[in-house]
């Protein structure tokens, strides 16, 4: 994950490099690399997108939209809205605090606690769920004490927040950490030693500061949690109109053979990621303008 | 407003920041904290902020002591070194910060703090600029904005952080003039740090010498150039020679160098062979090699002085002291006045 800032230097020195390097090769070897790159966009981005559009739309809008209006597709949409609802927040604030600790303070167990911010990129998202599953499932350690206060939370909601949470967790916090670490503390200080109080600080000099990459942060944390499937899958248990993802509905649609269906849905869920995309590229904008 | 500091200590794992500092700089004087990097100088300017809580020892200001308190209830301003404006807003909205933060009970209504916010800005010649952001301001700017931005709240002392440090050679030239001028017009207790010797020596009324955690010496510029307490004092504060002579080595500032062979003493005096001139400006450089070991020597003469003697390179001259410069421990009255607030 690269912030705003170093995505930006990044862009501008291969812009200085780039036509230096690229005149004092051979027209044919240009051509070449040129074409494997367009080649790779078209057969890897362009073509699954189109081919995904298509199949959706094969039976016409009218199967399309029904799609949408099948119970279970809408419950599986409202689950996911909720899951989202509940995760990102959660994740800002965590991510915000994090980045806060470990760019304004040097304590101990500052690496063990960047090492861990990076655990759930490391691990795969199947052995996340399977953790939970350990913890809190029928036979997991804190079974009894579960079941003896009528608690659910594997093969139900609570469950797949805790999965979600849990896989994207290091989005926030690591778009962060490089941009306060430029950004550096005197700006902090700075409004201390004008008598400011530690939220007046908070709210009017550090927040302005980090919003775009917060928001950036945000954007793609939200199209993970929406998007997860690995984690949720072990932990939701695949009840369909009470534990199902809109990915997991995928999958269920595309089992069952109903592939107009399972392909509408995908369609939304292609939709929030070229949404979430022209938001990024749109906060990277704003946020070289207001350098500039 | 006094700023005296007691028995200040600062670790930073095995590494000493400050080791015992003492210090007191009197009210209405500008006060240079002067030491090579890593010498603790801007620690102490922070523990004295408030930025920073220190091992063990006291801050005072006006006598009372602060060493709890938080930056704001101290009543200082501080300026960093690159300036720490709030880059989202404009440089009428930065100077007006402190004010508009204040508690509902304490604060100015919008038009009084626009009006002072205005005012300052005059004061640093900065009138008109308001609506500009920080990234819209030269660097000279900035720091005059950061100035005035610390002023707002009425500090009772103004704490620089390398002030000019960030400045290119010219504009840092003409600023520390001005602050200088600034100062005798709001003579606010100021402390300000730097390891330009010329900036110290050019502006303040007093400087403190600091190297390697500690205060070397505390005096006036001239008494620091011209009655040194530490060898590193003398070798810091200005060019020196370390001149062998039959009965031992003395050193002396480059403008206290002789070579006029009628001087009392030329003599029995060693001699120097001249191996470069450089006669730019009022004062003309002479550099030497003395002795078989060709040990380095500068002199400084005046232009006259230079073309009455017709020196030229190549030329055998001997090297006599208009002033020895001897390292004279406790000889500022400041570093006796440590008890006493």
């Amino acid at each position: 994950m690269s912030g705003p800032a170093t995505s930006l230097a990044a862009r501008t020195s291969r812009s200085h490099t780039a036509p230096k390097l690229a005149a004092s090769d051979p027209p044919w070897l240009r051509r070449a690399v040129l074409g494997v790159a367009v080649f790779a966009v078209l057969a890897f981005l362009v073509a699954p997108l189109a081919v995904l559009f298509a199949e959706a739309l094969r039976k016409g809008l009218l199967a399309y939209f029904a799609s949408f209006t099948d119970p279970a597709a809408w419950h599986a949409i409202t689950l996911t809205l909720t899951v989202a609802a509940i995760v990102v927040p959660l994740n800002a604030v965590f991510g915000v605090a994090a980045a806060w600790c470990v760019t304004r303070f040097r304590f101990t167990g500052r690496s063990l606690l960047l090492t861990l911010l990076d655990l759930p990129f490391a691990v795969s998202p199947v052995v996340a769920g399977l953790l939970y599953v350990l913890l809190f499932g029928a036979h997991g350690w804190f079974a009894d004490f579960l079941d003896e206060h009528d608690i659910q939370i594997v093969f139900a909601l609570p469950g797949i927040v805790l999965a979600t949470t849990f896989v994207t967790l290091p989005f926030v916090a690591r778009e962060l950490i490089p941009l306060m670490e430029q950004q550096g503390d005197d700006e902090e200080y700075a409004a201390l030693t004008l008598g400011a109080s530690g939220w007046q600080m908070f709210r009017h000099v550090t927040l302005p500061n980090i919003k775009w990459g917060l928001f950036h942060g945000i954007v793609l944390c939200n199209a993970r949690a929406m998007g997860e499937f690995g984690a949720v899958s072990v932990v939701s248990g695949h009840i369909r109109n009470q534990t199902n993802t809109l990915p997991l509905h995928i999958e269920i649609l595309y089992n069952e053979y109903n592939f107009a269906a399972a392909f509408a849905i995908a369609s939304l869920l292609a939709l929030l990621a070229i949404v979430s995309l022209l938001a990024k590229t749109y906060i990277e904008w704003r946020a070289e303008r207001n350098a500039a | 407003m006094s700023i005296s500091v007691r028995n200040l200590r600062k670790t930073h794992g095995n590494f000493v920041a400050l080791d015992d500092v003492s210090l007191d700089a009197p009210a209405g004087k500008l006060v240079a904290l002067l030491g090579p990097s890593g010498s603790g100088k801007t620690t102490l300017l922070r523990q004295i902020a408030g930025l920073d809580t220190p091992d063990s020892g006291a801050v005072l200001l006006n006598g009372e002591e602060v060493t709890s308190l938080t930056p704001a209830a101290r009543g200082v301003g501080f300026v960093f070194q690159h300036y720490a404006l709030f880059r989202h807003m404009t440089v009428a909205q930065n100077i007006a910060f402190g004010l508009t933060v204040r508690p509902a009970h304490r604060r100015p209504s919008d038009k009084e703090i626009a009006a002072r916010a205005e005012k300052l800005l005059e004061l640093v010649q900065l009138a008109g600029l308001g609506n500009r952001l920080p990234a819209q301001l030269s660097g000279g700017q900035r720091q005059r904005v950061a100035l005035a931005r610390a002023l707002a709240v009425e500090p009772k002392v103004l704490l620089l952080d390398e002030p000019f440090g960030a400045l290119d050679a010219k504009v840092r030239k003409e600023l520390r003039r001005w602050l200088r001028r600034f100062h005798d017009e709001v003579p606010i207790t100021t402390l300000f740090v730097t390891h330009d010797r010329e900036e110290a020596m050019e502006i303040a009324d007093e400087i403190v010498v600091m190297n390697r955690g500690r205060i070397e010496q505390h005096g006036t510029p001239a008494e620091l150039y011209d009655r040194p307490a530490t060898p590193f004092v003398r070798d810091f504060l200005g060019e020196v020679n370390a001149i062998a002579f039959p009965d031992g080595v003395r050193h002396a500032r480059p403008e206290d160098i002789s070579l006029d062979p009628a001087a009392p003493g030329a003599a029995k005096a060693p001699k120097a062979r001249i191996i470069d001139i450089s006669p730019a400006g009022a004062l003309t450089r002479v550099f030497l090699e003395l002795g078989a070991d060709r040990k380095p020597v500068e002199a400084l003469i005046t232009r006259r002085e230079y073309e009455s003697l017709n020196l030229n390179e190549g030329d055998l001259v001997p090297v006599t002291l208009r002033r020895e410069l001897r390292v004279t421990p406790e000889a500022s009255p400041f570093t006796e006045m440590g008890s006493g607030i």
